[in-house]
């Protein structure tokens, strides 16, 4: 037997059989692949955790890694199940292409370009023109990138749950490499919890009506535990850092401008790469916004144009587009405000606070530059914040919106909270929370606004009278 | 989707049993063109939407719902009403330009939230399934097909008509 030997800071080492899984090599080297090298794992987080320079296709790997030992575990506890033998190459070649589909910096540029990495992997792998394409037939016929794509997809269950649940769930092999990695390359210090076992202790629940699902055994708790506060601390540390958060807007600010230029018939100077993007994209719209782009035109979009293209917006006659870039570059970071409380339990007034707010950003602006471009709105998803939110209700879970456990004399796994109360706290649903960057000049008279009209709701009085310095 | 919205809904229920069902009507009634923008994903058990679950305890949180649970031989499962203080508020809310508004948005969709919060819940989650795949561009037999394959039923069967009857409702 010879394997492939990859060097990884936390599995020390990562090995590909080449005489069972020569495919997977071949995988690896396809060009959709390697271009993860070039996309940082944490967008621009280096921007608050100068460390945090890693990238996607370490972690894929690493993905693989913890899969490759899952399906051991698996086999071990089904007697080697024929059908655990048969999921093995569709989940394996899943856990190395599922963020085939990211672009540039990848979540937070999304909606800089318009794009979602999962309608573009699923693209990547089921075109014909992709060389991971290619190789996915090659080795297991025409059918088979239809059944990786239906595998990343969370709205197609063509393929079994357990295989969904093994790549994306509440406990899933992507999610137990990066955080860990996320906490390696961040020196943040969390992050921390007993991966071992988690990989080692599910189980395989034959649920009547769904097939098998997965489960963790009573031995699991701790570790589940503390992989949930993990999840928690980095959340809070590193996921949605302030800092972090505040550049994002900023990028998303400056190229919601360009676009609206470029979509306007006005010249913003773009790269060959993002213009052919952007054009083909607008060109009879589709409902996953793809357009007419096709995968090579995505694809050809990498950080290094995107920071090129800033760059060059320094010295753009547009003064909000090229003040934006400049502060970008040299890491001039906007002031952050939280939203007042509002004591309307049903429709908080978040309109009429806003106006008040872009009344006193517009009064520094100065006309012909839109307030918004200075006055950045963060709403917090609460979905996308939280480490853990379990659906409570038996009847409408499953290992996609709970973590289980099997608990001696228990007909039913049971959600983990509800054995460890003391999750609670974290697991009960957060609500969105909206927070608003903006020059710094301007965030002790936007504190002021915001406690009068934290007390006095519309009937507030603006500050448009105390103005600072203009910008420009 | 608001927590005003997520409350007329209850309030319309009087007593609303069950997360689930309170998942699928919202669904439902978001097909049949009430404007809430909530992203839904298909689970096992139908669409389901983390959102709709969050504010249903948040609502709970903030005292506007009372929640009720109960164990049985599923599990666990909750019922919720609008809180007597609450229902004071919701009342000064309506009474309001904003409140108005809010209300006469979800008004046109009363009688089909009625309708369905009589719905058997299993049907419920079949009738959801179909429109699901329907969502997804399939046709109708394709859809019930596919809702077939999903949870293992057989095509002709009294709850798959049952299941037709109720997405075709809905979506009519």
């Amino acid at each position: 037997m010879s394997s492939k030997i990859i060097r990884d800071p936390l599995y020390d080492y990562i090995s590909i059989d080449r005489d069972r899984d020569p495919w997977l090599l071949e995988l690896l080297d396809t060009p959709e692949v390697q271009r993860l090298r070039r996309i940082h794992q944490l967008g621009i987080s280096y921007l608050t955790y100068p460390g945090a320079d890693h990238n996607r296709l370490a972690h894929s790997l690493g993905v693989v890694h913890l899969t490759q030992q899952a399906f051991e575990h698996l086999a071990r506890i089904s007697s080697d199940d024929p059908r655990i033998r048969q999921g093995r190459a569709a989940v394996l070649a899943s856990a190395m292409i599922h963020d085939v589909g990211h672009g540039p910096f990848s979540h937070l540029f999304e909606p800089c370009l318009g794009a979602d990495h999962e309608v573009w992997s699923r693209a990547i792998i089921l075109s014909e023109e992709s060389a991971v394409s290619q190789v996915l037939t090659r080795h297991f016929g025409s059918d088979f990138p239809r059944q990786i794509a239906s595998l990343i997809d969370p709205n197609n269950h063509d393929q079994p749950a357990w295989q969904k649940y093994l790549l994306s769930s509440q406990l899933d092999m992507d999610r137990l490499d990066y955080l860990r990695r996320d906490s390696l390359f961040t020196g943040a210090g969390y992050g921390h919890y007993d991966w071992f076992r988690l990989l080692n202790t599910f189980q395989l629940y034959e649920d009547d009506d769904s097939g098998w699902d997965i489960v963790w055994s009573e031995k699991s708790l701790l570790a589940i535990e503390e992989y949930i506060y993990s999840r928690y601390y980095m959340y809070q540390n590193v996921y949605l850092h302030k800092t972090t958060r505040g550049f994002e807007k900023m990028l998303e600010a400056m190229w919601r401008r360009a676009r609206e230029f470029h979509d306007g018939g006005v010249d913003v100077g773009l790269l060959p790469a993002i213009r052919a993007f952007w054009d083909a994209q607008s060109r009879s719209p589709r409902g996953d916004g793809r357009g007419e782009a096709t995968v090579r035109q995505y694809l050809a979009i990498e950080e290094f144009t995107v920071m090129s293209q800033i760059q060059a917006w320094q010295g753009h006659a547009d003064r909000a587009l090229s003040d934006l870039a400049r502060r970008f570059l040299e890491r001039r970071r906007f002031a952050m405000i939280e939203a007042p409380s509002f004591d309307d339990p049903f429709a908080p007034d978040f309109e009429g606070w806003e106006a008040a707010l872009l009344e006193l950003v517009g009064d520094w602006v100065g006309p012909g530059v839109p307030a918004e471009m200075y006055c950045l709105r963060d709403q917090l998803n609460a979905r996308y914040s939280q480490s853990y939110f379990p659906e409570k209700e038996s009847d409408e879970q499953s290992g996609k919106n709970a973590i289980r456990v099997l608990v001696e004399g228990e007909p039913k796994p049971v959600e983990v909270s509800r054995l460890r109360p003391r999750l609670q706290p974290l697991t009960q649903g957060l609500t969105d929370r909206v927070r608003y960057y903006l020059p710094r000049e301007l965030k002790e008279n936007a504190l002021r606004l915001r406690d009068e009209w934290s007390r006095n709701g519309r009937s507030a009085k603006t500050l448009g009278s105390l103005r600072p310095t203009r910008l420009g | 989707m608001t927590r005003y919205q997520l409350a007329k809904v209850v309030d319309w229920a009087g007593t609303l049993d069950t997360r689930k069902r309170m998942q699928k009507v919202i669904y439902l009634l978001q097909i049949a063109g009430c404007p809430l923008e909530i992203e839904y994903t298909l689970h096992f058990y139908g669409p389901y939407s983390q959102e709709v679950a969050r504010l249903t305890d948040d609502l709970v949180r903030a005292q506007v719902l009372v929640e009720r649970a109960e164990s049985n031989l599923v599990g666990q499962q909750f019922s919720y009403q609008l809180a007597d203080e609450a229902r004071r508020h919701f009342a000064e809310f309506e009474l309001t330009p904003r409140g108005k508004a809010a209300a006469n948005v979800l008004t046109p969709f009363e009688p089909l939230a009625r309708q369905l919060f009589q719905v058997d819940l299993k049907d419920l989650e079949y009738a959801s399934t179909v429109v699901f795949f329907r969502t997804q561009g399939y046709d109708w037999p394709m859809a019930i097909a596919k809702m077939c394959d999903f949870k293992r039923l057989t095509r002709g069967h009294q709850v798959v008509e049952q299941a037709e009857a109720t997405a075709r409702q809905v979506v009519a």
